[in-house]
């Protein structure tokens, strides 16, 4: 029994995984993305369109992306403010 | 010992108002809550349609009568029916964050005025204080009970944004409000109409604070008389088919709108979902980042919006609980309840709010709130729509599952509020209309629409560049569409963007700027890129007549100004472009659906052709390479996106880091 989490994420046998090729990113209990790799840039790097984001905050702002390790889809992104850590958006009950 | 959370009074003074599961309604009002048991399906359909045609007119009267480009470009109003105990049978097919405030100011009304001065046929009443029934205090909200047989049926109400209701900044918005008391006056309900009479002394109180009183004036009639003519049309219902049936079929219009909701609700797993934007620059001068938090919970039946976990409230960010309310549901009628003609009572039944007072989202008196609707309002509309999508996204039922939305555009509205005296000799004082064109999302189908507007405000439309030309002293460069600015995805973000104006025929333009989301881009989903943000640039003696007369073209783009750039804050005022100035403001497009390297390459290659995406940025981010006659050339982008993976997995690690509790 499955369950669609995300776009890119179901749950299966009690453990998250990537849609895509099936890779393991963790216990379903678990924010999936703390099994995914990291990925920090700058917005730039997200939105060719976007300036420094320095010209008007002082905390960093970065563009995150979750990468899954099997097959290097990009789970999910993020705008990750101040050194925050990945956000546990998506909570099964 | 009571604990702190017993001591408020929820009661519209010091915390926001939240009406009772019970309102307590003075003895001496009588209900008139008849209503048939069963009404026959054909004369249920006549009389649906006949209440939707009573709100359509009146929102159309108050077009009419408006003078307003608020009103008539913006649409920045909206009608409703409600029920004799203020629950909601239509609402209208504008503003949809409204809903929440016109219910609230109603049921007070029904709690605190109807022993005293009591609520009698013919009768209307006004309010903009936000604790009570408002978004923010530009925003009126007028509404009449519906009396038949001495006993009252049914209010009707409409709340409409005003040019000036006074106040130490033009037009309302006050980038410098350290309180509340720096802002509009605050109005809690008043009679502004008795037995069918304007009464003078509370319109001349109404109007006193304005810096244009008769085009407020105005605006007030438009508003009552949108009421009145409500009114007749609803009696004139009750005297052809009688008031239990038409009473009947307000019941069933919201019992229905209660059964698709629930139906939908039966197809989404339980969970909790969070989202989280920041608001930006708590006054002018400051440079911090301020968290807003929506989570939403599903338990059953039971939708739960909390905004725990946002920041204190602070500055000029901040927003009362009916707007906060009316954002995180605006969304609900657009993405689950499509079919039910913007009848919204079904999910409210179903619907709890569990909210932190003291926030930047449920701010307390005497908490500076005017900027609400452009700040935490319209951010708060965003994260409410990403949160229900990512519950939608769990749904079995396949229709649900594409009304998944990204995020929006234009989650912080970027302000440019005008004063000074126009080319006429005349004082004028308004606002930019423009970023109403804003970006629709990117859905699990298709891309957003470039400027598409929202999707939870379905009637504004963008000013015409000539209009403003006429309404105020300065002249376009150039309004355009901005390449690039729409999150990259499997689908796209809708593109968003840039105008840039001359002051003409005045000596200078008052100008401050009110806004967020300068710094922080709305992020992706499911693996899309952000979005493009907001921008205010003001080029310094760009002495653009000087550049045309010497070229003989105009400018049309940034780069080709010349002076020196300011890159105006999120919040300023002292910024006063004259005629040899050129100010530039562009709007945050909508963020990306899906990982862009799964993108069809063939869309990718008509986004280029139409200019909507770069070729640059194609490659860059598509992984999408196209040959000189713009064809996309298949060998060259198979191995630009292995590229592509081979950089990501090369440049990312395991978190290490804290985790989120």
């Amino acid at each position: 029994m499955s369950r669609v989490l995300t776009e890119t994420v179901e749950i299966t046998g009690g453990e998250a995984r990537c849609r895509q090729c099936g890779h393991v990113l963790g216990a379903a209990d678990r924010n999936y993305k703390l099994g995914a790799l990291v990925r920090d840039l700058p917005v730039t790097e997200g939105n060719p369109t976007l300036r420094d984001p320095a010209i008007y905050a002082d905390d960093p702002v970065v563009f995150r992306q979750f990468v899954c390790p099997g097959c290097a889809t990009l789970l999910e992104t993020e705008i990750s403010v101040a050194g925050a850590p990945p956000q546990w958006d998506v909570r099964p009950a | 010992m009571a604990t702190a959370e017993q001591q408020i009074s929820w009661d519209g003074v010091d915390y926001p108002y939240i009406p009772p599961r019970e309102l307590r309604i003075h003895e001496g009002l009588a209900l008139h809550g008849d209503a048939d048991e069963h009404v026959d399906p054909i004369t249920h359909e006549v009389l649906r349609h006949a209440l939707w045609n009573v709100n359509a007119e009146h929102g159309n009267t108050i077009m009419k009568i408006s003078g307003s480009p608020i009103c008539a470009y913006g649409h920045d109003f909206n009608p409703a029916i409600l029920d004799e105990r203020g629950d909601f049978v239509f609402f209208g097919p504008f503003l949809q964050y409204l809903g929440a405030a016109t219910g609230s100011a109603v049921k007070w009304t029904l709690e605190y005025r109807s022993e005293n001065p009591g609520i009698h046929e013919g009768d209307v009443f006004l309010t903009n204080d936000p604790w009570v029934g408002s978004t923010h205090q530009s925003d009126v909200a007028i509404y009449a009970p519906v009396f038949y047989d001495g006993r009252l049926f049914c209010w009707v109400a409409n709340s409409l944004h005003q040019w000036d209701m006074g106040g130490t900044a033009p037009g309302g918005f006050n980038p410098m409000a350290v309180d509340v008391f720096w802002e509009s006056p605050c109005i809690p309900p008043v009679k502004i109409v008795e037995k069918g009479v304007m009464r003078r002394d509370i319109e001349e109180y109404y109007l006193r604070s304005s810096r244009v009183p008769k085009l407020v004036a105005l605006d007030l009639r438009a508003g009552v008389t949108g009421c009145t003519i409500a009114v007749e049309r609803i009696l004139g219902l009750i005297r052809r088919y009688g008031a239990a049936t038409v009473k009947a079929s307000m019941r069933k219009l919201q019992d229905d709108s209660e059964t698709a909701f629930v139906k939908r609700l039966d197809t989404i797993p339980d969970g909790t979902w969070t989202e989280e934007g920041w608001m930006e620059v708590s006054m002018p001068g400051d440079r911090g980042l301020y968290r807003n938090r929506v989570t939403l919970t599903k338990t059953g039946h039971t939708l739960t919006f909390s905004n725990k976990g946002s920041a204190p409230q602070q500055g000029t960010m901040n927003g009362v609980l009916a707007a906060w309310k009316g954002a995180v549901v605006a969304m609900l009628t657009s993405q689950m309840l499509y079919d039910q003609m913007f009848v919204i009572e079904g999910a409210m039944r179903h619907i709890e709010f569990d909210v932190e007072p003291g926030t930047i989202s449920c701010a307390t008196r005497p908490a500076s709130v005017s900027g609400a609707p452009a700040l935490i309002l319209i951010q708060s509309i965003g994260l409410g729509g990403l949160v229900i999508s990512k519950m939608l996204a769990e749904s079995t039922d396949e229709a649900l599952r594409s009304e998944v939305m990204s995020a929006m555009g234009v989650m912080a509205f970027p302000i440019v509020a005008i004063q000074g005296v126009d080319q006429r000799g005349a004082g004028y004082s308004s606002f930019l209309l423009d970023p109403v064109g804003s970006a629709l999302s990117a859905l699990p189908w298709r891309d957003g629409q470039d400027t598409g507007g929202w999707p939870w405000d379905l009637q504004s439309t963008m000013p015409n560049v000539e209009d403003n030309e006429l309404f105020y002293p300065f002249l376009y460069l150039w309004r355009k569409e901005l390449a690039d600015s729409g999150g990259a995805g499997r689908f796209r973000g809708g593109n968003s963007a840039e105008l840039a104006i001359v002051p003409h025929k005045t000596d200078a333009i008052n100008l401050f700027t009110i806004t967020s989301q300068m710094a922080v881009p709305a992020p992706g989903m499911f693996g899309g890129f952000p979005s493009s943000t907001n921008k205010y640039a003001l080029h310094k003696g760009a002495k653009v007549q000087e550049q045309i007369g010497a070229s003989g073209r105009m400018p049309t783009a940034q780069e080709e100004l010349g002076g020196e750039i300011d890159w105006v804050p999120a919040k300023s005022f002292d910024r006063v472009p004259t005629p040899d100035d050129v100010f530039v403001c562009a709007w945050a497009a909508a963020a990306g659906y899906g990982d862009p390297i799964d993108r069809e390459p063939w869309r990718v290659a008509e986004d280029v052709a139409a200019g909507r995406v770069t070729a640059a940025w194609a490659a860059k981010a598509y992984g999408v390479v196209l040959a000189a006659d713009g064809s996309v050339s298949e060998a060259a982008t198979e191995a630009r996106r292995q590229s592509i993976r081979e950089e990501r997995l090369a440049g990312a690690r395991a978190w290490a880091g804290e985790e989120e509790a």
